[in-house]
C-alpha cells in the first residue's frame, strides 16, 4: 500500500469517526471533516468528553479498515503534545504513522 | 421540533453523558431537557431530597447504575468471592427503598436493570448453573429489582439487555471505559435513548393508537385484484408468504393491547373483504379492523375520513404502505402522521414495526384489552343512526348508561392512564402520576370523578374523567375529559350535571370552567362554547349560576355511585 493511498484510507476513517461523533450533536455543532478543523485546543471544537468519543470511534473504524490495532485510544489520549493531532489534517497524518508503525 | 420540554434527571455511577447529549439532539416527541448528575454513588442522592438533581423538579428520573456500583456483594463476587444470594438480595432491598424514597420526587422513575460488566464470565459454563455464579447472582438481582419496584407507583423497570445487544460486538468495547468511564458504546445509548422517549410518548398521551395499513404488498404478497385471493402470498412454504403471517400476528397482538387497525387501500372492496374473510392463512379479519376505506379515491381524503370516524387525529396515527408515492402523499397532508419508510423486502417488515417504538403503554387496562371489539360494536351503533331518524331516538335506542363515581384506588390506574393520554376532548389537559392525582383528590374541598360508559352494544368502560375544587364559593372545574369514542353522546353534558349539582351541594354559588388551549382540544372547547349551556365569560372562561338547576340528559340513563 502506498503512502496516498494510507492517507486516503485513514482519512475516511477519520471522516467517519466524525460523523459518529455528529451523531451526538445538534446539527449547529456538528464538527466540519474540513482538514483546516481545529480540533483541540483554545479555539478547538471538542471538549474532553468529545475527543475521547472520537478517539475510541476512531479506533474502531482504523481497525475494520486496516485490520490492525495501532491503540490510537491510549495514544491520543496519554499522549503528550495534543498539537501532534489538533486539527483535521494533523490527525489523520497522526493516524497513517501509526498504521505504518505497525504494520509489516 | 417538540413543543415539549420534559425535564429527566438522569443519575448514574457511570458517565452518561453521551446519554444525555442524544436525548438533547433528538427531535423527536416528545422533547427532552436531561439533566445529568456528575457520576458518582447514586444512593446518597436518592437518600437526600436537597440533593441538586431534584431542584427544579425532574419529570422523569433516570437511574441507571452499574451492578458493582450499588451491590457491594457483586463487586466482591467480580473478585471470585463467594457470594451468597441472600446477601445480593437484601442490596438489592436497600437500593429498592432507596429509590422508593425517591420515586416522589419526580412524576415517573425508570430503572434500566443491570448489565452484566465487562468481565463476567465467572464460573465460565457454570456461571448460570451455580447459584453463586455472576450470571446467576445478576439474574437473581434484576429478578427481585424487576419485581419489588412494580410495587412502587411512578416507578417502571426497563429491560436494558436489548439495548446492550443493540451495540453487537462492541458493546464489550472497553475503550470508552477506561478513557472516560463511559460505560456504554453509543449503540447502546440511542437504544435506551428510543425506549426513554417511548416511555414518555406513552406517559405523556403521545403513543400513536391507531395504525392504518395497505393491503396489497403490505399485508399480504400480491394483488389481491389481479390474482383473486386463493393466489395471494400469505402463509404456506413461502418465506415472504411467512413473513406476512408473521406481520399480521404481530399487529394482531397489537390490537389485544388496545391499538386499533384500519385500512386504507385502493382496490375493490367487495374484492378486498372477500380476501380478508376467506383467504384460510389470513390471521386478522374483518372484526379486526374498527374500520376501512377501500376504494380508487386519493389516500389522504380516505386516511382523513377513516380517522374521523374513528375519532382520531393524526398525531396519534401510523401509516403503513408499501408504495412509496403514497407515503409521500399522506406524509405531505399529515405531517404529525408517522408514516415510516416501509421496507420493499417483506421479511423485514416485523422488524420495521417493532423499531417505531410508537404503541408503547405504560399500563394496560381493560379498556384497552377490549378495544379492537369496541369499534366492531361503533360500526353496529353507526348502521343504527342510519335507521332511526333523530340523534336522540339513536341515544334512547342505544340504551346509553353513564355512571358516575369518586376515585378510588381500583379506578386509580385507568383513571390516571385517561388523565394523560385523552386529547382531544380534555379541558386541562392536566398531566398527572398515579401518585399525584391521588394526593391531590385528597386534599379538603377537592373531588374526582370516574364516569363509566355503557350502552346496548358494550361496555366502553372507564371513559371519562372530571375533578372540580371548591374556590370560596366558586366551584372550579380542574378536569373534564372525555374518551374521543364516547363524545357527542350527552355524556358530557351528564358529566356537567353532577359537576353542577356537587357545586349546588356544597353551597357554591357557581361552577367555573376554564379551557386551557393546547393544539389538539379545540372539540373540547366546542362543547363548552356552544354545548355547555355555560355562560362565557372572558376568553375560554365558562360560567353556571348554581341557583339554576343544570338538566340532566333525558335520553341517557346516569346514575351516581358515590353521591357529591
Amino acid at each position: 500500500m502506498d503512502t496516498e493511498e494510507l492517507k486516503s484510507r485513514a482519512s475516511l476513517c477519520v471522516v467517519g469517526a466524525i460523523g459518529e461523533l455528529n451523531a451526538l450533536r445538534s446539527s449547529d455543532a456538528a464538527v466540519s471533516v474540513d482538514e483546516a478543523t481545529v480540533l483541540l485546543g483554545e479555539t478547538g471544537v471538542l471538549d474532553s468528553l468529545a475527543f475521547v468519543n472520537l478517539a475510541v470511534a476512531l479506533d474502531g473504524l482504523v481497525e475494520r479498515e486496516f485490520g490492525t490495532t495501532p491503540g490510537l485510544v491510549g495514544e491520543l489520549l496519554g499522549h503528550a503534545d495534543p498539537s501532534e493531532f489538533g486539527t483535521v489534517e494533523l490527525l489523520t497524518h497522526f493516524v497513517v504513522q501509526r498504521i505504518k508503525s505497525v504494520q509489516p | 421540533m417538540s413543543s415539549d420540554n420534559l425535564r429527566v434527571a438522569i443519575l448514574s455511577d457511570a458517565n452518561l453523558a453521551n446519554l444525555a447529549a442524544l436525548l438533547r439532539r433528538d427531535s423527536d416527541e416528545p422533547g427532552i431537557s436531561p439533566h445529568d448528575a456528575s457520576p458518582g454513588s447514586v444512593l446518597p442522592i436518592l437518600f437526600d431530597d436537597t440533593a441538586p438533581a431534584w431542584s427544579p423538579r425532574p419529570d422523569l428520573t433516570l437511574v441507571w447504575t452499574t451492578p458493582d456500583g450499588v451491590l457491594p456483594s457483586f463487586a466482591e463476587a467480580l473478585h471470585g468471592e463467594r457470594i451468597e444470594g441472600s446477601a445480593i438480595d437484601a442490596e438489592v432491598d436497600e437500593y429498592v427503598r432507596a429509590l422508593e424514597g425517591a420515586s416522589s420526587r419526580s412524576r415517573w422513575t425508570l430503572v434500566p436493570t443491570w448489565l452484566p460488566p465487562f468481565a463476567a464470565r465467572g464460573l465460565g459454563v457454570m456461571d448460570l448453573h451455580d447459584p453463586v455464579g455472576l450470571r446467576a447472582l445478576l439474574l437473581r438481582a434484576n429478578t427481585r429489582l424487576s419485581t419489588r419496584l412494580q410495587e412502587i407507583p411512578g416507578c417502571y423497570v426497563l429491560d436494558a439487555q436489548p439495548w446492550s445487544e443493540a451495540a453487537g460486538p462492541e458493546r464489550r468495547n472497553r475503550r470508552l471505559w477506561y478513557a472516560a468511564k463511559v460505560p456504554f458504546p453509543l449503540a447502546t445509548l440511542q437504544a435506551a435513548g428510543r425506549d426513554v422517549r417511548a416511555f414518555l410518548r406513552a406517559a405523556t398521551g403521545k403513543a400513536r393508537k391507531v395504525i392504518l395499513l395497505d393491503l396489497d404488498n403490505t399485508l399480504w404478497g400480491g394483488v389481491v385484484g389481479e390474482s383473486g385471493w386463493r393466489d395471494l402470498r400469505l402463509g404456506g412454504h413461502d418465506p415472504v408468504g411467512e413473513a406476512f403471517v408473521d406481520l399480521q400476528r404481530t399487529l394482531k397482538a397489537l390490537t389485544r393491547r388496545g391499538i386499533v387497525l384500519g385500512i386504507v387501500s385502493k382496490n375493490e372492496e367487495d374484492v378486498a373483504l372477500e380476501a380478508i374473510e376467506n383467504h384460510p392463512e389470513m390471521l386478522l379479519r374483518p372484526n379486526d379492523f374498527a374500520g376501512w376505506r377501500i376504494n380508487w379515491s386519493d389516500k389522504a381524503m380516505n386516511v382523513s375520513q377513516l380517522l374521523e370516524e374513528l375519532r382520531l387525529g393524526p398525531e396519534a396515527a401510523v401509516f403503513i404502505d408499501d408504495q412509496p408515492a403514497e407515503r409521500a402523499r399522506v406524509a405531505e397532508a399529515f405531517p404529525t402522521l408517522l408514516v415510516p419508510d416501509w421496507p420493499q423486502d417483506p421479511l423485514a417488515a416485523v422488524d420495521c414495526l417493532d423499531g417505531l417504538a410508537a404503541f408503547d403503554l405504560i399500563q394496560v387496562s381493560q379498556e384497552d384489552l377490549n378495544r379492537a371489539e369496541s369499534y366492531t360494536a361503533e360500526r353496529q351503533r353507526r348502521t343504527l343512526r342510519n335507521q332511526v331518524s333523530t340523534f336522540g331516538d339513536w341515544l334512547r335506542s342505544l340504551d346509553v348508561r353513564v355512571s358516575v363515581s369518586e376515585l378510588s384506588r381500583e379506578s386509580l390506574p385507568r383513571a390516571t392512564q385517561l388523565l394523560n393520554k385523552t386529547n382531544q376532548m380534555n379541558l386541562s389537559t392536566r398531566r398527572l402520576s398515579e401518585v399525584e392525582l391521588w394526593d391531590w383528590a385528597q386534599e379538603p374541598g377537592r373531588h374526582c370523578y370516574t364516569v363509566r360508559v355503557q350502552d346496548r352494544f358494550g361496555d366502553f368502560g372507564l371513559t371519562g374523567l372530571f375533578s372540580a375544587e371548591r374556590d370560596g364559593e366558586i366551584l372550579r372545574v380542574v378536569d373534564f375529559l372525555l374518551s374521543c369514542r364516547v363524545m357527542s353522546r350527552r355524556v358530557e353534558e351528564a358529566m356537567v350535571a353532577v359537576a353542577v349539582e356537587h357545586g349546588r351541594k356544597e353551597g357554591g354559588k357557581a361552577v367555573l370552567a376554564e379551557f386551557k388551549p393546547t393544539d389538539r382540544n379545540a372539540p373540547m372547547f366546542g362543547f363548552w362554547r356552544d354545548v355547555s349551556r355555560f355562560e362565557p365569560l372572558e376568553e375560554g372562561v365558562f360560567r353556571w349560576d348554581t341557583s339554576k338547576p343544570y338538566p340532566r340528559p333525558e335520553e341517557i340513563a346516569l346514575s351516581i355511585a358515590t353521591s357529591p
